[in-house]
């Protein structure tokens, strides 16, 4: 597999479902309002007080990436017709690197809108100040790549399902408890000035362990889409 | 293997299992109230069991799926389904019990800190996925490759439900008994002996579960293979042929 062909077709996967992207805009356009609108109605069901709003910002801002990022990650589940997967076998393209495209591809469209709503939360629940950007951005880079390889697997295992819309999350949402864990502490360490190290590495180590299991799987998955 | 040979061996396990439940049943209400936790110490004697069958049932799963994966053996994939399907089963006792024993002993039915609470949540949630998924997919062989790749990427919850009590200290107790470092349990031994029995008795009644959901597993997918083969509804209704004429 894995020559200068392989990340060239990881390539071609990036870009085919970004390009989707592009000409739907469904992330900006629908997606990332509504996941605004979720930051703004929460407070309203669990209290408008303040010293609670500082506490709960990291956690619902990761809490509403989670939900929302699913519907973003598993959206192509939907698009991906039966002729569609067969044109993509018959082009030769190695299943492993079209996992790796498509999750990369996620990577970006969840990044993307952890950064559009990370400013909402800020206003929002007022959390002390940020001083570590490049701690919250590198944290938010680990995330998106560990639920954007999470939601591309677990796409993979209900491609052509009637019942995908419903059972995606409930596949999806279990696994990713730790990211969100990780996520949040992570960010809460960065609000509180503390050293949030040791929750990054934990995102990283989440990251490789899925792209290993992914990349190992994306053969036998395929294989069953057909 | 045929439904006649593992009707019997269900019906032998069911035996079994019931006499050893019922040796069970007696040592533990034979036992005296624990000095602190009373008659609520007694439950232990459901939750322990449960949990240790739910994590025999699950690796039971993990084996086969990961047998299946290797040989495509369909009954390797109708053992794994089996088994899950009764590793759920026992999952949710052990958080059903868990929770009540904790009601009496700790004051509260759930504790959102508590490492081995929400682990197990998660595992029971992560294989009801499992569950749904398989309900999802008709087509046996597609069912059974996908089912097989989530049955082993399920497991690795299973040691992170066992271990989280030693990674995390929070609310619920360290192992008395599968104790990571092959020490003594640190249980007294009236109450000892009523928890092997009780253990013992529980992975009876799996085995026995197992062997009847797989017989139930093999007809089921006879019936699905037989109703493929079967003429299809308005089959027997010929079309008119053209150019005969009414007579």
């Amino acid at each position: 597999m894995k020559g200068p062909r392989f990340w060239q077709q990881v390539g071609w996967a990036l870009r085919k479902d970004l390009r989707v992207e592009l000409r739907g805009g469904e992330t900006l356009g629908a997606v990332a309002p509504f996941a605004a609108l979720a930051l703004l109605v929460a407070p309203l069901a669990l209290g408008t007080d303040t010293a609670l709003l500082r506490r709960i910002g990291p956690g619902m801002l990761w809490f509403v990436v989670l939900l929302f990022g699913m519907t973003v990650t598993l959206r192509p589940a939907s698009m991906e017709t039966r002729a569609v997967r067969d044109l993509l076998t018959l082009s030769g393209l190695d299943p492993a690197a079209g996992f790796v495209g498509g999750s990369l591809a996620s990577t970006v469209l969840l990044f993307g809108l952890t950064m559009i709503l990370t400013p909402v939360m800020i206003v929002l629940y007022a959390p002390a100040g940020i001083t570590d950007w490049w701690w919250l951005l590198a944290l938010a880079a680990a995330g998106a790549l560990a639920l954007g390889l999470l939601g591309t697997l677990i796409r993979t295992l209900v491609t052509g399902l009637r019942a995908r819309t419903s059972l995606a999350p409930l596949l999806a949402v279990p696994p990713a408890l730790p990211v969100l864990l990780a996520t949040t502490q992570g960010t809460e360490s960065v609000i509180a000035r503390r050293s949030s190290i040791s929750w990054l590495l934990l995102l990283v180590a989440m990251d490789l362990a899925l792209v290993v299991v992914g990349v190992l799987l994306a053969g036998r998955l395929d294989d069953t889409t057909r | 293997m045929a439904v006649g040979a593992t009707n019997r061996l269900a019906v032998a396990l069911g035996g079994a299992a019931t006499v050893l439940l019922g040796f069970a049943l007696y040592m533990s209400l034979d036992t005296p109230a624990e000095e602190t936790q009373g008659e609520a110490a007694k439950l232990l004697f459901v939750h322990v069991p449960s949990a240790i069958t739910a994590y025999i049932a699950l690796g039971v799963g993990l084996i086969t799926a990961v047998w299946y994966l290797i040989r495509r053996s369909p009954s390797a994939d109708l053992l794994s389904a089996s088994a899950i399907e009764i590793g759920v089963l026992f999952t949710g006792l052990t958080l059903l019990t868990g929770m009540i024993w904790g009601r009496y002993v700790w004051g509260l039915w759930w504790d959102w800190g508590d490492a081995r609470m929400m682990s197990t949540a998660v595992l029971f949630f992560f294989y009801v996925g499992y569950l749904a998924l398989r309900r999802a997919i008709t087509d046996p062989r597609v069912r059974a490759a996908r089912c097989a790749i989530l049955g082993v990427v399920a497991f690795v919850q299973v040691p992170i439900v066992h271990y989280s009590v030693l990674w995390f200290r929070t609310l619920h107790q360290g192992p008395t008994i599968i104790r990571p470092d092959l020490a003594n349990a640190t249980i007294d031994e009236s109450f000892r002996r009523p928890l092997l029995m009780s253990i013992v008795a529980f992975a009876s009644l799996f085995a026995f579960l197992l062997a009847t959901r797989f017989r139930l597993a093999v007809v089921e997918a006879a019936v699905g293979r037989l109703s493929l083969r079967a003429e299809p509804v308005g089959g027997a209704v010929a079309p008119p042929r053209l150019g005969d004429e009414d007579g």
